[in-house]
């Protein structure tokens, strides 16, 4: 796949590969994958365990280096940036959301949404503490701003991850698993907030998960088997096909 | 990151590791406690004559009288051992035999300017002779013997041994000293005023005794049977090549020779060191020391030093280690290796700090218990505080190393492959796409 080096995309994996060395020989995780996302795409890739999904989420996100192939975050080859560089990406780039959270424990969530704010020198002390209040309110836990993340559910702590993924607006909210450790009804409501940032803020998603009623609330669905892309699908234009047919 | 937010994260930081912190604040306090008792009492040691030590501004060669077997070897002059070690305190003194009023009795010259020593006397009544002063003070015995008292004018006469020659002096009684029962007839003055009556010119044989007492330094009088001589290298020294320390006694060094000296008994004498200097190499001393396993203690000494160090080292190094996981949230969140090698700086530098003045606070109690001096060399100040640059800069470099680490992933699980090669790499190329692959199996 040829690289495009203009901001059509904003995120794109050419070729990408992940090979590990374990003691019973070579594993390959990630197979040649080639993935272009837009601006404002809500992407999910499914998979069953062990299909490479979260080693290529980790490759996108700049958290692991691919063996082959390059990713390019608008136009940029995460591979050829230095530490530095990568560190200004996360920071303002990309956002991430886990599902073990890796909230910061002895921070409050407050604290915990304000410290990316803190890396954005053009605004002042007061407008990132301003902006941290307003984004702790989106994700409805604004009485709980004093808590730290031993004393929230698993469902507010990972609402307090979305919040802080979204400090410095990133271009990409890469999200692991972020049902992963929540019960259904919280789950629900984490997709119900990931949805509305994708739809009223267009915030760009691509979320990793093995649930398919989570796959289902995205709007594109890439899945993924051994390494390798099966299907890569338009979930919006899908659904109204059915609904048509009907 | 550059405001108060930066601070305050690095102090919860702390706060969060904060038992960590706190151990590694213990034993840097108790490093320093050790490398200021060394670097401060060793030198002490030197000045009271009864040192066996080279110390070279570090606690290198340096071991404690109550350690080990001290030698009083007559090839060394003071001059030599004070250029070797840069000691330049040595206090000559006079010792004769007076006969006064009350009888014979011992008489001690020392520098009466030198306050140092004086102190280390309890009067019993009046005060300790002033420097030129014509005065002498007088043991609590010799004071009953004679029905002295302070005020009497006592006349002090010195026969020469060789020419019968007979000089006097008449010197006021200052005051009544404690001293020893072994030297109860003791007359204490002026080392110049008592040099002048024996016709002694100054010398450089001291003979100076110490005991380290919870009270401090308790100098004692020499023995009677003696009198050095001022010219080099012909002196009347014992005969004895050496005098055994306490700590010798309780470890069994038996010295045949050593039983009695010029009638006084050998318990008392068992108390004290002589310290005999002459004119030789330094050097001599050295082999001598390693030749009777002196040195080795030294050795054993600073052994224990480098050990406690390394140990300090590894302390830091799991310090930071441990949270590897935070680090690789910090990382991910944006900061950079920089900033989170400054974050890890900042707070070393607040246990190094704390535990250097934790560590000071404890010396100088210990140094007042025991009586002893404060004051710590210059030059161990300035390798402490290089080692703690060292310290603080060495847990920065570990937390900048994880952080950069491409395999972020890893440390956010806990368990990264941490490449221990890279702590040493201090100018890393920029990674490129072969270097990057090869990165990535």
């Amino acid at each position: 796949m040829t690289k495009d080096k203009s901001t059509d995309f904003v995120l794109q994996a050419c070729d990408v590969s992940k090979h590990y060395r374990t003691t019973a020989g070579e594993v390959r995780a990630v197979k040649e994958v080639n993935l272009r996302i837009r601006e404002g795409e809500f992407v999910a890739i499914m998979g069953p365990s062990g299909s490479g999904k979260t080693t290529l989420l980790s490759m996108l996100g700049a958290l692991e280096s691919p063996t082959e192939g390059e990713v390019l975050l608008q136009g940029r080859d995460l591979g050829r940036l230095r530490s530095r560089e990568l560190a200004m990406l996360r920071r303002f780039q990309l956002g991430f959301i886990f599902q073990s959270f890796y909230l910061v424990d002895h921070l409050t969530a407050f604290e915990n949404i304000r410290f990316p704010l803190g890396f954005n020198v053009k605004m002042e002390p007061g407008e990132r503490d301003d902006r941290a209040v307003r984004l702790l309110g989106m994700v409805g836990l604004a009485d709980r701003s004093d808590h730290f993340p031993r004393q929230l559910s698993g469902g507010e702590q990972q609402r307090v991850a979305i919040a802080r993924a979204m400090a410095n607006e990133p271009a990409v909210i890469l999200a692991d698993e972020p049902t992963g450790n929540l019960d259904q009804r919280s789950g629900n409501e984490i997709m119900d907030a990931l949805e509305d940032l994708n739809q009223r803020l267009k915030q760009t998603l691509v979320v990793v998960t093995h649930d398919e009623q989570v796959a289902r609330r995205a709007r594109r669905l890439v899945l993924l088997e051994d390494g390798q892309v099966m299907e890569d699908r338009d979930l919006v234009t899908d659904a109204a096909d059915m609904n048509m047919e009907r | 990151m550059r405001d108060r937010w930066f601070n305050r994260m690095v102090y919860r930081e702390w706060l969060a590791n904060r038992t960590a912190h706190v151990i590694v604040i213990g034993v840097i306090a108790l490093t320093f406690l050790m490398y200021s008792i060394y670097g401060a009492w060793a030198d002490d040691d030197l000045t009271t004559g009864q040192a066996r030590t080279l110390n070279i501004g570090a606690p290198l060669l340096v071991y404690y009288p109550e350690w080990a077997v001290q030698f009083s070897r007559p090839e060394f002059s003071p001059d030599d051992v004070a250029d070797a070690a840069g000691v330049s305190r040595m206090r000559p003194g006079v010792v004769t035999h007076l006969v006064t009023p009350a009888g014979v009795a011992d008489a001690w010259g020392i520098d009466l300017q030198d306050t140092r020593l004086l102190t280390t006397f309890d009067t019993e009544e009046g005060f300790l002779p002033e420097s030129g002063a014509n005065e002498v003070a007088i043991s609590s015995a010799l004071a009953a013997d004679g029905n002295l008292t302070v005020g009497d004018e006592i006349l002090l006469s010195h026969t020469d041994t060789d020419s019968a020659q007979q000089r006097s002096r008449v010197f006021t009684v200052s005051g009544v000293i404690s001293v020893d029962d072994a030297w109860s007839r003791l007359v204490l003055g002026g080392d110049d005023q008592l040099a002048e009556l024996a016709q002694l010119p100054r010398f450089n044989a001291a003979w100076v005794w110490t005991e380290r007492t919870r009270r401090g330094r308790q100098v004692m009088d020499a023995p009677p049977a003696e009198v050095v001589t001022a010219e080099l290298p012909r002196v009347r020294a014992p005969a004895y090549p050496y005098e055994v320390s306490p700590l010798a006694e309780k470890e069994g060094v038996n010295n045949p020779q050593m039983q009695t000296f010029g009638g006084v008994p050998s318990p008392f004498l068992n108390r004290v060191t002589p310290v005999v200097w002459h004119s030789d190499a330094v050097r001599d001393q050295v082999a001598a020391m390693g030749r009777t396993g002196v040195a080795s203690v030294s050795g054993l000494v600073t052994l224990m030093f480098l050990m406690v160090a390394l140990a300090l080292t590894l302390t830091v190094l799991i310090v930071v280690l441990d949270r590897q996981r935070i680090i690789g949230t910090y990382a991910v969140l944006g900061m950079s290796s920089e900033d989170i090698g400054r974050m890890f700086r900042s707070q070393l530098i607040i246990d190094a700090a704390a535990g250097t003045v934790t560590g000071f606070l404890l010396f100088v109690v210990i140094a007042l218990v025991r009586g002893l001096g404060t004051a710590i060399p210059a030059l161990t100040i300035i390798l402490w505080l290089l080692f703690q640059v060292v310290l603080v800069c060495w847990g920065g470099r570990v937390a900048w190393v994880l952080s950069g680490d491409r395999d972020l992933r890893s440390h956010l699980r806990g368990d990264s492959n941490f490449d221990w090669w890279k702590l040493i790499d201090i100018f890393p190329r920029p990674v490129g796409p072969e270097e990057r692959r090869s990165e990535g199996q």
